[in-house]
């Protein structure tokens, strides 16, 4: 899904090239806002986690475990 | 629905069956076994979403819920309170760590694993984290912030709620809700700006976002601040941190497109 929507903006990108000036900068701000969308669903992925707290490897070989 | 007896009573489940074999409760706690993993893959966020909803002791949010249930039922004179990490103390010997010993991936996976939200419980003014346990030493988060232990517990259950909701007005009703019972941590302001990123409203997320970086700095929320152009946000980043580890949040994010 992810792919199909990169190869629609790239779609996108090309045909906004074809266009008369004028819709050509109508349609630059739509693909930036797309991307923005696209951006924003990145960076609150990065941002949503949930709390676990189990050890990670490096600190569990370190310290004697019970 | 009464969040707070819910959460209880989800802490409370076979309770009987942990016993203390001391007269108090920090020993106690530290006597029992609190099944801490070593994990050596990053854990499955959905289904630490789904663990978290019932409180499994699989995870720190289930265990510190059931040594409050422990200490409440057995010491029940014991001073109990709920208490969020905002500086947490495995993160700091593992900044220690790579600033010491050649640098892997994995060490870097680990630390941001160290840097998500973490809850223990403080008894009579002592921090109780169960990885103590484990570990067989004590580990003392620098720096936490204290509540009202039901209330704390309450509070988190319903930011975990809050991520099943699709519309984003429900979600922001758990958050207010979550709010009510356990006012400015920094897991809920976090959740709030996670929210309004993906709704768009950018100048709400950024003071979210500043907000959250204020009560609890972290690498991921310094990335998600230099993403949106804050300059100083990845300065402070790599005064911190490792240029290796914005090149991974880089490729995890990348990874979503």
């Amino acid at each position: 899904m992810k792919d199909q929507e990169e190869e629609d903006l790239k779609r996108f990108e090309e045909i906004i090239k074809s266009l008369p000036e004028e819709e050509q900068q109508v349609m630059e701000r739509e693909l930036k806002r797309r991307r923005g969308v696209t951006v924003r669903a990145m960076i609150s992925q990065v941002m949503a986690r949930n709390n676990s707290h189990n050890i990670g490897p490096t600190l569990g070989g370190k310290f004697e475990k019970k | 629905m009464d969040y707070i007896e819910h959460v209880r009573s989800l802490a409370y489940a076979n309770i009987e069956s942990l016993t203390p074999i001391s007269d108090t409760p920090i020993e106690s706690l530290l006597a029992l076994d609190w099944n801490v993993a070593v994990n050596d893959e990053p854990i499955d966020q959905a289904g630490l979403l789904q663990a978290n909803l019932t409180l499994e002791p699989t995870y720190c949010l289930g265990r510190a819920a059931r040594a409050a249930a422990f200490v409440e039922n057995w010491f029940p004179k014991a001073q109990l309170q709920y208490a969020e990490v905002l500086e947490d103390g495995m993160r700091n010997m593992m900044l220690d760590i790579i600033k010491q010993e050649s640098l892997q991936e994995s060490m870097l996976i680990e630390l941001l694993a160290y840097e998500d939200p973490h809850a223990v419980i403080v008894v009579d003014d002592a921090q109780f984290d169960p990885i103590s346990a484990q570990l067989g030493m004590p580990v003392i988060h620098p720096k936490i912030g204290c509540h009202k232990v039901w209330q704390g517990f309450a509070s988190d259950w319903l930011i975990e709620n809050a991520k099943l909701a699709t519309d984003p007005a429900e979600k922001l009703s758990c958050l207010d809700q979550a709010e009510q019972l356990c006012p400015s941590t920094a897991y809920l302001t976090e959740a709030r700006a996670v929210i309004y990123m993906a709704m768009g409203k950018m100048t709400e997320a950024e003071y979210n976002l500043n907000k959250a970086l204020e009560m609890r700095p972290t690498a991921r929320l310094l990335f998600a601040l230099t993403m949106r152009g804050i300059t100083e946000a990845k300065s402070r980043f790599h005064q911190v941190y490792p240029a290796e580890l914005f090149q991974l949040l880089q490729q995890e994010m990348e990874g979503y497109l």
